[in-house]
């Protein structure tokens, strides 16, 4: 049992055996690739064809037949004509045209066209078309295309624009024209040297004339030459500028692939800050967010990176096709993403609205300890497999194995009015709403403790899971009564600030150091001077 | 050109003549491109059809016919075509033209 067809020909209703509908598509499909360069009349020769056809057709249907076959279908063609009647026609047409400018070698530069090969083919007969263009084993290009798909899958991006880009060789003529003559530097230099013989041809055909008296003419003539002397100039322009863009959508896609796949060290020899997207990602987007940011980017990027590979590819092989649906959707697909990226930016910089803070005051025990140490608690080696990021005036510390997030906080030593010294943590943070900022300052986890006579303080404050960073602070704010001597341990420069102090020292000196609190603040304590 | 091929001869010659031939034929009424058709492969002067298409839209775009929807009485409605003013002048050029170029090959031959 066949499948039957139900379609229009030439405003006529028919049923068709679907193996006699498919040659009649591939026979109306050639028909309009031959009269493609008829422009404005092409449709109209179609629809002509395509009306003479239903009309042939027709007077095949009886009242005992009412499906039209695939023999129906070929005898039709067999009496409109095949595509090769057609070519013929025309190739006797333009040679009857006497108008001898028309340069023979024209004919034999053009020959070869850059086709997909539908005989030759894997998948879309890429690589036969460029192996009959290039005049080489398809094998090669097919390697090719395979060893590119290692270089960040940039043989697949390749091949899909391929497949769009060429036409593919429906005719046996087109078939023909793909396998032309090769392609090489020494026909690109031909074609050349032939525009050049065809200039000074004509000169000598202007110096010979009679013509040559009459200005009038010779204007003309002039005219016509430089005409001829721009084409080729330009044509090799056109030549260069292809290739120009073809280098630059090629190169800069592989450079981005690159940049985006592989973690590098921009700034070079120095060991941080390393800039990583999936990092940063998980430092400052929600997950959703940043991959619908990642795509948008993408698409952002590779859509004039594409285009540009494509407007190149059309220039160098002079494929002259134009699809108007495909570049809209890319432009759709353009300004979606940019919509997209923009609002998303949007949103996440609302993450960022409002600001909180909220302070905490401990009583340190003094238990009438001499001297009150103050150290940095040792127990976590934080440092190991972290990252450190620095955006505007903030370091982010970064533990890529298990994703915390964790930044210093900031000691700072002033003179107290109590009896016993106090610690003040206060923490400071920014979120989308006030409350949200409030909730926030929860999850800004620091841990300090006492023991004895020695304070030790964390080095590092941490997010608390699956936070993202939201300009977290924390300040440790330390009151010292007067008279109190403390000691600051040598890895107490890491959290300490820039401390006011009588003997202004700076807080990379002051470490290791005994201070004893005074009326004019911290003073370098020695036990001689007692 | 390259091979001298009888049948490859004989198409040219009938190219040459064929857009004369359409003209006369128009000439003598307004047809539908089926009856030009008709007229033209009873002559033997075409071997498909396809190829009257392209030369018919040529010549209405070159001005030397003219065409006007026709109703009909099976299927939809269909091309009428007419020879022009410019169309008449044009043949009257090819009759004179192709006397000439029998009388030529005449001479030529009977020498």
């Amino acid at each position: 049992m066949k499948k039957v067809v139900q379609t229009n020909i030439g405003g006529r209703h028919f049923f068709m055996d679907e193996d006699a509908y498919q040659v009649m598509n591939e026979y109306l499909g050639s028909l309009k690739t031959h009269f493609e360069k008829e422009k404005e009349v092409a449709s109209e020769i179609i629809g002509d064809i395509e009306q003479r056809m239903a009309e042939l057709l027709e007077s095949r249907l009886t009242d005992n037949k009412k499906v039209i076959s695939l023999e129906d279908v070929l005898e039709t063609i067999k009496i409109l004509g095949k595509i090769e009647d057609f070519e013929f026609m025309d190739g006797e047409g333009e040679y009857g045209d006497e108008e001898e400018e028309k340069e023979p070698s024209y004919s034999r530069k053009e020959n070869r066209h850059l086709y997909r090969d539908p005989d030759n083919s894997y998948i879309a007969g890429i690589a036969g078309g460029l192996g009959a263009y290039f005049n080489v084993d398809p094998m090669w290009p097919r390697l090719l295309f395979f060893a590119l798909i290692f270089a960040n899958g940039f043989g697949v991006i390749l091949y899909f624009i391929l497949w769009v880009v060429i036409p593919k060789a429906r005719t046996t003529a087109q078939k023909l024209q793909m396998k032309g003559e090769p392609v090489t530097i020494k026909n690109i230099e031909r074609s050349i040297s032939d525009e050049y013989h065809k200039v000074k041809n004509n000169i000598y055909k202007i110096r010979d004339s009679e013509k040559f008296r009459k200005t009038q003419d010779v204007f003309y003539e002039i005219l016509h030459m430089a005409g001829l002397f721009f084409r080729a100039i330009l044509k090799i322009i056109i030549y260069i500028i292809g290739i120009a863009f073809i280098l630059a959508g090629v190169v800069l896609i592989a450079g981005l692939g690159i940049a985006f796949f592989t973690r590098f060290d921009v700034f070079g020899q120095i060991e941080w800050p390393r800039f990583d997207l999936p990092d940063l990602s998980n430092i400052f987007i929600d997950p959703v967010n940043f991959n619908l940011m990642t795509i948008s980017l993408a698409i952002l990027i590779l859509v004039p990176l594409i285009a540009l590979i494509y407007g190149g590819i059309k220039l160098v092989f002079n494929i002259r096709t134009r699809n108007r649906f495909l570049g809209a959707i890319a432009l759709t697909a353009w300004i979606l993403a940019l919509i997209c990226l923009v609002t998303l930016a949007f949103i996440e910089g609302e993450n960022y609205a409002f600001e909180a803070s909220e302070s905490h005051t401990y009583t340190i025990k003094d238990n009438n300890y001499s001297t009150l140490y103050l150290d940095i608690n040792q127990k976590h080696d934080f440092i190991e497999g972290m990252t450190v990021y620095s955006i505007f005036d903030y370091d982010i510390y970064y533990n890529r194995s298990d994703k915390t997030i964790m930044g210093k906080p900031e000691l700072e030593i002033i003179k107290g009015y109590e009896d016993e010294p106090r610690l003040t943590i206060k923490k400071y943070t920014r979120n989308v709403s006030m409350k949200n900022a409030a909730g926030y300052l929860d999850e800004i986890a620091y841990k300090w403790e006492q023991k004895d006579s020695i304070v030790y303080f964390d080095e590092f404050y941490s997010l608390n899971e699956d936070e993202k960073w939201r300009f977290p602070e924390v300040e440790l704010i330390l009151s010292i009564p007067e008279d109190k001597v403390i000691y600051l341990s040598e890895g107490m420069q890491d959290i300490l600030g820039e401390v006011d102090n009588a003997d202004f020292y700076l807080k990379d000196d002051m470490a290791d150091k005994r201070w004893i609190m005074t009326k004019n603040g911290l003073k370098l304590y020695n036990r001689q001077s007692e | 050109m390259s091979e001298m091929n009888l049948e490859n001869v004989k198409a040219q010659m009938r190219k040459g003549v064929l857009e004369f031939c359409i003209l006369s034929i128009l000439s003598r009424g307004d047809a539908y491109a089926s009856d030009i058709i008709k007229r033209l492969k009873e002559s033997k002067l075409i071997v498909v059809e396809g190829t009257l298409y392209p030369l018919l839209s040529r010549q209405k775009n070159a001005g030397l016919l003219s065409y006007r929807w026709e109703e009909s009485t099976q299927g939809p409605p269909r091309k009428y075509y007419a020879l022009t003013d410019k169309g008449n002048e044009f043949l009257k050029e090819l009759n004179s033209s192709w006397s000439e170029l029998v009388e030529a090959v005449k001479s030529i031959y009977n020498k």
